[in-house]
């Protein structure tokens, strides 16, 4: 990281105190100025709040101080002034937000995620809430989740029967309903796509499931009061409740051993586990309605064509164990971001999933590629579910290009039955403002299957 | 035509209440009912004509790095113009606000003095042109009032306009006061550096 030179400090000095401060995460003045104009607002909101929960409480303090005490000693409840607000909100800010305001830009100056200090990040039309120990959305993932969308829309054309009031024949109403689009989104963090992606898809599909699937408990419990707070809000439609759910469960995780799985309860569920408790995803199952014979099967069939899903979206854990300390990961997300949604499991720590990497590349490139995992992972998954879509996200278009070529030997493997078209999706909306190196940012990987239409 | 949200908005309520104030001062309201006759609509973009960019630095990204810039620059091709906007952290939001001032920029080339934006901030000088001379009215009438030359009218209202006029002073007198501690806290700051 460059030095910021004294000239820069001086003049970001000049126009406000705490500039500076601001200035050692932010490096430019232009967006200390930003990030200073938003922290100031919160920080007056946030002023506004305590005081008026001191108020509320202090109120209520009163209330059962009068009722403790009885009528003889009015005296006692009146000392203390009033603490209503003097200035009404709208035109002083209260007391004490400068305060405020210095205690998050010095927090920000020792790189605090802004997302975590202002307690949210905007995502598509969406807000999503943010706290430690959670990813935050990135604005690449925004961009990717809007491809993914209007590609998700090409591959599988949504249903047409717009006059449906209208429509003479009743026979291909009913047996749409039970054919949902089918969206499986692992490692959700947030659960910023499953959610921007229903926003999305919503109007032009009746039917819709998303399962957004992450292995930490805070991230699910935060995914779905993201749900919750986003139908109150009004960014999500109401069937978003039915729409979308939140699951753990261990994408990684080996789901050869069927007895771990019935004996120990705390442990957390595979992800071939997990798929046949979700009734959308496995169509037979409904009509045969008996989990227990079914799990049964499930484990003699070792994941067999029951469980169907037609898109698989991830963004999952990508950043080697080199690139995390070698200083291209910023100094604000490797300290205050958890690693377990950065750094993909060494598969020395891991003894169950070699399935995956085994076949995949066990042969080539041997080292290397541990960050890769989870994409060998997905597309072995990919294949048994029957999915005739993957995206991905990947770090660079290195690693893009890897997980192509991964996809490739998977199809000539036969993991991936049938014609798949993988490709680095190229965006065209996006401006390098460097101007030199065009390929180094973020990418996404789509793989279509070419020879079923749906 | 006569609205009292209006009114509301634009003065204080303390002069709200004295119903004789409002008749008298009725003749003024012209200017502000000038705001009902709706603007212009605004320029819609052909979305063939923009290019809509968002800007990234160059370097790594995707996890390796959090940024909270999301500006959005809009171009303009039949006129070349170019607009950028990052004053929200939203790109959504961002992206609307560029459209806005992208479609009040290309009006003023197009229309000139009819332009939207033209109008809107004719209307604004004129509000405030009204303002000042209504503040300028009402205390040439108070000192008139204080000089001791009432007329019986005007007595009524008398208590009301000095009740008003004590009531903005404490009111300055607390604005004041805010400076003055804005200002010690600054230079505390200054003095802690």
């Amino acid at each position: 990281m460059p030095r910021l030179s004294t000239r820069t400090i001086l003049q970001a000095y000049a126009q406000d105190a705490l500039l500076p401060l601001l200035l050692r995460e932010c490096r430019t003045v232009d967006s200390a100025r930003s990030e200073l104009r938003w922290l100031r607002q919160h920080a007056i909101d946030l002023t506004q709040q305590r005081k008026e929960q001191r108020y509320r409480r202090l109120q209520q303090a009163r209330k059962t101080g009068q009722a403790s005490e009885g009528p003889h000693s009015p005296r006692n409840t009146q000392p203390h002034r009033k603490p209503t607000q003097h200035h009404s909100p709208e035109h002083a800010p209260p007391k004490g937000w400068r305060r405020t305001l210095r205690t998050l830009c010095h927090a920000r100056s020792r790189g605090t995620p802004l997302q975590y200090l202002l307690g949210n990040q905007p995502f598509g039309d969406l807000t999503i809430l943010c706290q430690k120990g959670v990813l935050i959305p990135r604005n690449d993932t925004e961009t990717f989740t809007y491809a993914a969308a209007e590609q998700i829309r090409q591959h599988f054309p949504p249903p047409k029967p717009e006059p449906n009031p209208a429509s003479p024949n009743p026979s291909p109403s009913p047996s749409r309903p039970p054919q949902p689009l089918r969206i499986l989104d692992l490692c959700t963090g947030t659960g910023c796509i499953t959610l921007l992606l229903h926003a999305l898809l919503s109007p032009s599909y009746p039917s819709l499931k998303i399962v957004g699937i992450d292995i930490h408990p805070p991230a699910i419990h935060l995914a779905q009061k993201n749900l919750r707070h986003n139908i109150t809000l009004g960014d999500l439609p109401a069937r978003a409740s039915q729409d979308v759910e939140f699951r753990r469960a261990d994408v990684l995780a080996c789901p050869s051993a069927p007895t771990s799985h019935s004996k120990i309860r705390g442990r957390v569920p595979a992800l071939e586990e997990l798929l046949p408790c979700i009734p959308d995803f496995c169509p037979r199952a409904q009509d045969a309605s008996k989990p227990n014979g079914q799990m049964g099967r499930e484990g003699e069939g070792e994941g067999g064509a029951k469980v169907e899903v037609d898109v698989i979206i991830s963004n999952p854990p990508y950043i080697s164990r080199t690139a995390f300390l070698d200083g291209t990961t910023a100094r604000s997300v490797r300290f205050h971001e958890p690693v377990l949604a950065l750094v993909p499991p060494s598969p020395a720590s891991q003894n169950g999933m070699v399935e995956g990497l085994g076949q995949g590349q066990g042969q080539g490139q041997g080292q290397g590629q541990e960050e890769d995992v989870f994409y060998a992972r997905i597309v072995g998954l990919a294949g048994r579910v029957g999915a005739r879509m993957v995206v991905f996200e990947c770090g660079d278009y290195e690693q893009g290009g890897r997980v192509v070529e991964l996809c490739r030997r998977g199809v000539t493997a036969r993991k991936l039955g049938g014609r798949w078209e993988a490709g680095i999706w190229e965006d065209e909306t996006v401006v390098e403002s460097g101007g030199e190196g065009g390929k180094e940012g973020a990418c996404m990987v789509v793989v279509k299957r070419v020879d079923v239409q749906g | 035509m006569f609205r009292p949200s209006h009114i509301a908005r634009h003065t204080s309520p303390f002069t709200l209440i004295s119903t004789p104030n409002l008749l008298r001062r009725s003749f003024s309201l012209s200017a502000l009912s000038l705001a009902d006759k709706p603007l212009p609509p605004r320029l819609k973009f052909q979305d063939a004509d923009l290019t809509i960019s968002y800007l990234k630095g160059t370097g790594p990204g995707g996890q390796k790095i959090n940024k909270t810039n999301s500006a959005v620059q809009i171009i303009h091709k039949p006129t070349g113009i170019v607009v950028k906007s990052q004053a929200t952290r939203s790109r959504s939001q961002n992206e609307k606000y560029a459209r806005h001032i992208l479609a009040d920029k290309v009006e003023e080339l197009l229309n000139g003095d009819k332009s939207r934006a033209a109008i809107k901030a004719d209307r604004a000088r004129k509000k405030k042109a009204s303002k000042v001379k209504k503040a300028r009215r009402k205390y040439r009438e108070l000192e008139k009032g204080q000089e001791g030359v009432t007329e019986e009218v005007e007595g009524v209202e008398k208590p009301h306009d000095e009740e008003d006029n004590n009531a903005s002073n404490t009111d300055s007198h607390r604005h004041e006061e805010d400076k003055a501690n804005e200002l010690s806290e600054a230079q505390e700051l200054e003095q802690k550096r």
